[in-house]
This record gives structure tokens, sequence and C-alpha cells, in this order.
């Protein structure tokens, strides 16, 4: 949109309160210089572009003694000069009037950005008596001055005949000049504070969205012996419609779904919403996916919303028979790992939700195997770039999970992890969604590779602690998710150096002996004979980190064999099952 | 992911309020926190732990760096309300008889 405000004022028909010039003089021209400098300051300390424009015509009037006058702007295009709202009687009859650049008194000064004043108009062949017949006002002298900041026209001001009847002067002239200098200053501090606030507006709106977005999302996931089921939402600063969802149906089966509203802000974020709510009371109470979604397509299509379209995919599992029911409408395809190997699964392809409608929409059906996962995610994830503008992409998306064996929730945490390490300091411009969900069981062997960034270290104790959680006491546990926390964070900060951008892999074996755990990095030899924990006798930070590895585990040895980097490997004894913390020979206390 | 406030409870007294998981990655952030109310010299800071499910020997760094800079004016830091697993680290590093370690 562009500036279209216009003000035209009226005279009064009383003089009251107002200073009538008995005669031009040098009382005069003072009396006029201190109101311009009175209303210059009031019209520069105001910051709302309306009340500038009011004030200003206030001023025009006064300064030069105009019958009338008027303000118009350049409108976007840059080509014409617009009247939007005048006061009195004139304003309905230009408000939609625009005048060309070059045309008429206004035209010819915003063509060659020079005051002009114009005695009698009747003279001028640049007058256009166009408005005039239009508003029945007869005009006789034109004062008519460009707004302009130093590189660039804002729009016109014009002064319309003295009230003393007399034609305007080349004083008046100059008054009016600088009147305009500091219009086109007020003007602008407008529109940058105008600015301002729509930022702020907006930030709100963002906020709004955010709130609608996450009130929607899963607090808790459903619960099902020998399964586990994630969902992780990452919002970007510009919230997008990505959304998540995993509920139980009556019948026992699992939905699982993920999707994309099209779009940024809060109608995306209210558009999911709208979409959830179908999608839920449709799969809760029965229906088929296939049926459910054209139905859904139906409704979004028939309230179109400008545009505005949806991918998602639905994942329905029946755990006791492993049959999963998918169907994707226009969304990326989904992951799957069976037998250890992650492959994309291209099922039938359905076009995005709320385009056009459809009698049918075509699902896809699987038996899984014993041992299986699936991993689903938004474009956010693949489209994700870091500071040099590279994208993550699906190659790496695969990469990252071909080489971990985690359950489905830490490989989410992981790869949500991944992301951030991989974006840097690059501003999110997508909300990066994944589900990930399959088969659990006790596991015994857990192995991924990170990033050196601390921010990995809460997952690496969370994979401990899945690994160990039914293998023996909750205080043993905490001891090594500690140990190995510190045994990590001493590479980060010693091998590395802290730089935060260095591969460690992590391997964690649990035996009927009890756990070892195998840590891996490829920064510059470790000596093993000065890695001496502080005496502890001595109070001060530092040097803790290897005494609690010592402590909790029971060897503590680097890999001589691998030629680059180090390879530490440590094994704590125990035998398996779950104990009470009271019944354990082996404490933290002393040991 | 850990949550720090502080507050000034009288004109030389000074409590924070610490949750969450501190580790490598979050214990800058309690380090800020306890490093401000040294510079103003506090004569006593007590660190509420009741909410911490994780500290590791990074964390205790901090806590012994605030301790030492306390003493070195005769300020008392009290640690409040520790649960049993993160008590266990400050066993293994045979600090409970170092701290104030309040119930």
């Amino acid at each position: 949109m562009g500036w279209t405000y216009v003000a035209f004022f009226q005279m009064p028909t009383s003089t009251e309160g107002r200073a009538v010039p008995i005669a031009s003089g040098g009382h005069e021209l003072s009396s006029k210089l201190n109101k311009l400098l009175r209303i210059n300051q009031t019209v520069a300390a105001t910051l709302d572009i309306g009340q500038v424009l009011k004030l200003s015509l206030e001023l025009e009037r006064e300064v030069v003694d105009a019958e009338t006058g008027s303000i118009l702007l350049l409108d976007s295009s840059g080509e014409y000069l617009e009247f939007a709202v005048a006061l009195g009687g004139a304003e309905h009859i230009l408000k939609n009037h625009r005048i060309r650049i070059g045309e008429g008194v206004a035209g010819a000064v915003a063509l060659s950005r020079r005051p002009l004043y114009i005695p009698d108009v009747r003279k001028d062949e640049r007058f256009n008596a166009y408005f005039d017949s239009k508003t029945g006002f007869q005009t006789r002298s034109i004062l008519c001055v460009p707004i302009q900041t130093a590189d660039r026209l804002i729009g016109v001001a014009q002064a319309i005949n003295r009230t003393d009847g007399t034609p305007f002067t080349e004083e008046d002239l100059a008054l009016f000049s600088a009147f305009a200098g500091t219009l086109a200053v007020a003007i602008e501090n407008a529109r940058l504070h105008k600015e301002l606030l729509d930022e702020e507006k907006m930030q709100q709106e963002i906020s709004a969205a955010r709130q609608v977005q996450e009130s929607y999302l899963p607090r808790s996931f459903p619960a099902v012996p020998g399964f586990e089921f994630s969902g992780q939402l990452v919002p970007a600063r510009y919230v997008s419609g990505d959304f998540y969802d995993a509920f139980k149906t009556p019948d026992g089966r699992v939905t699982i779904l993920i999707g994309d509203v099209s779009g940024k802000g809060l109608p995306s974020a209210l558009y999911m919403c709208r979409l959830l709510t179908e999608l839920r009371v449709g799969l809760k109470y029965g229906v088929s996916i296939d049926d459910v979604l054209v139905s859904v397509n139906t409704v979004l299509c028939d309230q179109s919303t400008r545009g505005m379209f949806v991918t998602l995919i639905v994942f329905q599992l029946d755990p006791a028979s492993r049959r999963l029911t998918v169907a994707n409408a226009g969304h990326l395809p989904f992951f799957m790992k069976t037998n250890g190997d992650w492959r994309e699964m291209i099922g039938p392809k359905n076009p995005p939700l709320g385009i056009v409608p459809r009698r049918q929409i075509t699902s896809q059906e699987l038996v899984c195997p014993e041992e299986f996962q699936i991993l689903a995610v938004t474009d956010g994830v693949t489209e994700a770039r870091n500071e040099r503008g590279e994208l993550y992409g699906q190659e790496q998306l695969k990469q990252s999970i071909d080489r971990t064996n985690l359950t489905p929730a830490l490989l989410n945490s992981y790869l949500q992890l991944n992301l951030q390490r991989f974006a840097g300091s690059a501003e999110p411009s997508d909300d990066t969604t994944i589900v990930a969900f399959g088969s659990v069981r006790p596991v015994d062997r857990i192995s991924f590779t990170i990033r050196s960034h601390p921010a990995y270290l809460s997952l690496i104790r969370d994979a401990a602690g899945r690994m160990l959680d039914q293998a023996t006491d909750s205080k043993l546990i905490s001891e090594i998710q500690v140990a190995l926390s510190e045994a990590v964070s001493n590479v980060i900060r010693h091998t590395y150096q802290n730089d935060q951008t260095r591969p460690i892999s992590i391997d964690l074996t649990l035996s009927g002996a009890g756990l070892e755990a195998v840590i891996r990095d490829f920064g510059p030899k470790v000596n093993p004979d000065q890695l001496v924990g502080r005496a502890l006798d001595q109070v001060r930070p530092g040097g803790l980190g290897i005494h609690f590895i010592r402590t909790v585990f029971d060897e503590f040895a680097f890999d001589s064999s691998v030629s680059d980097g180090n390879r530490l490997v440590l094994r704590r004894a125990f035998t398996r099952g779950p104990r009470r913390a009271e019944e354990t020979d082996r404490g933290g206390a002393g040991v | 992911m850990i949550d720090v406030r502080s507050q000034a409870d009288a004109l030389e007294e000074a409590s924070i309020h610490v949750g969450g998981e501190v580790d490598l990655n979050t214990s800058p952030k309690l380090r800020e926190a306890l490093k401000s109310a040294a510079a103003q010299k506090m004569k006593t800071v007590t660190v509420h732990l009741r909410e911490v499910t994780y500290m590791d020997s990074s964390g205790i760094a901090t806590l012994v760096e605030m301790l030492q800079a306390m003493l070195a004016y005769q300020g008392r830091l009290v640690l409040k309300g520790m649960r049993p697993q993160v008590r266990a680290v400050f066993e293994i590093a045979h600090l409970t008889e170092v701290f104030d370690i309040v119930e």
C-alpha cells in the first residue's frame, strides 16, 4: 500500500484566537517565523503519520494564511500523487483521485522537485480546473512545494488562496518551503516508527501462532509395551504450520501423523488446528485413513483459505499384528528400518490436501517385521541451511541415520541436535519436525556418532539410561551416566580443545558381565600417564572428571592399536537385573 | 536444559534457584549467576538445587570456584535441597565436608 494520506482544511468561519495580519511587515514575518519554529517542533516530535499531516495543515494555514490546502503523497508505483482523505465537503470527491507526475500544478512540482507559486491561476496553463469544477471551490492563487528527503520525493504540499484575497508572495513561498523540509523529516520518522510498530505487531503474531501450534501438539506419547513413539517440533522464528500427532484409537491401534501447512504465521497455525481437529475426530472414531483424508480434503477445499494446503503422512499401526497402514498426501517419503537397514519408502502418491476435491486417497499396507523403525520428517529438516547457505538434504539425513542404532525417541533427539549443529548460527527459516517410532526391545548395544559439542552430553546420558534401565539399579545408572558424560566432556575440552565440530563415536554394549563403553575420537593422542585426577584434598575446580571416571569404571584403558586418534574403553562389571539402591554393594560414596 | 533464577533476599543475601541438568553445556549459565552474586560481595548466597536432576564435574567446578571467591571475603555459600543423585556426585568428589550443604 502506498501512502495515501491527504487532508484538506476549511477556513474557519471565525478568526477567533488567530492573529490576523493587518499589514505586511517585519513584525508579521517574525511572528510567522516563530509559529513555524513552534509548529515545526511539534510536528517533528509526532510519530503518528496521520497526526503529522493534520498538524502540518494547521501550520500551513497559519503560516501562509491559506484558505485551504492539501498534502499529496507519492504512491507506491512512484508515478502518481494520491489524494486519499480530505476534511470538509471535498473529501469524498477527491478521495479516489490521483494526479500523474508532470500533470497540473502539483504534478509539475513533483516532476521538477522545485517550489512553485502561482499568483493568479487564470494566467497559468499548468492549472487544471478539474478539481474546482468537482468541488465548487474557486482557486485563485497557489503555493506548491515538494516534500522530499535528500534522495527521494515523498509528495507535495499545496496552499490555496490567501485569506485576505491577495495573491501569495515570494515570502510565503520561502516559509512554505521551510515547512515542507520539516514535514519531510516528520513523515520519514513517522514511517520508520510505523515500520517498527509493524515489526512488533508481527512478533506478537508469531508468539500467538507459536502458542496455538504448541497447544495442539501431544504432551505425551501412547504407551504400548514393546514399542516407542516420539515426535519433536523445533519452531523457527517465523512459525510455519508444522504439526505431528500420536494417539491411540479405541480399537488399540496407534495413529501417528506428521505434516506441514503451506505458508507461515497465524493463518497457517489456525489452519493446522482445524485440520488436526478434523483428523483426530475421524481417526479416533474408527473411520479408515482413506475416508478421513477424503473428507478432510473436502472440508479444506470447501472452505479454501486462499491457496493454503497441507502435506501430510498418516501412519496407523496395529501393535498386535504389526500391520501398518500409511497414506501420504504430497509429503516427503518416509524412511523405514528393517534388518538394520534404512530405506526410503515411496508408496502410492496422493496430492496435498486442500487443493482439489477428490473421491479417493490411496493408502498402503505393510506388515512390519518384529524389529522395525519408521522415521518421517518435514521439509524444514531436509531444507535446513547453514551459514554458508548449504543444504542439509535428504542424503545427509540418510547418512546420519545409517550410522546409528538408537531407539526412536533417542534417534529423534539425535537428529534434532545434528540439525542444530549443522545450521550453526544460521537462523532456521522453517520449523523442523521429526516423528520416529518402532519396536523396541531391551537393547544391549547402542552406537552413534556425535559432534564434539556439549549439547550432545544429555543425549549420551539418555542413551545410557535407556539401555541400563532394566539392567541395574538407579544409583549405579546415574553414576555411569555421570562418568560417561565426563569422559566425553574430556574429549571435547582436552583432546579437541573445545573445537565443537569434530566427530566422537560412542558405542555402548551391555552383556551379562556388565557394561562396556567405547569412546572414539580423532584428535591428538592422549598420553594416559598424564591423566591424573586431582588430589581430593585440594579444593579447586578442574581435574574432577578423571576421578569420577576412575571411581565408576573398573577398567579405563586406551586402545593402543588404533593408528589415528584415541579409542577409550571403559568397563563396569555388575550382575544384570534391577536392584534396589540399598542392596548394592557398590555405591558412589567413597568408592 | 537448565533454568537459573537469582534474587536478592536482603541487603547482603541472595538466592539462586537452579533447575534442570548442569553439565558442560549448561554450567556457563550457572557460573554467570554465581559470579554476579560474588561480585556484589553478598554475605550469604543460597543455591537451591532441588530442581537439579543432574550435575557433572563442570557444575561442581563452578560451585568450587564460587566457594573460593566467597571465602576470600568471608562470605557463606549454602547449597540447599540436593537430590540424592546430585549428592552422590559431591560424595565421589569428597566435597560434602567442604560445602555448607543443608536439606
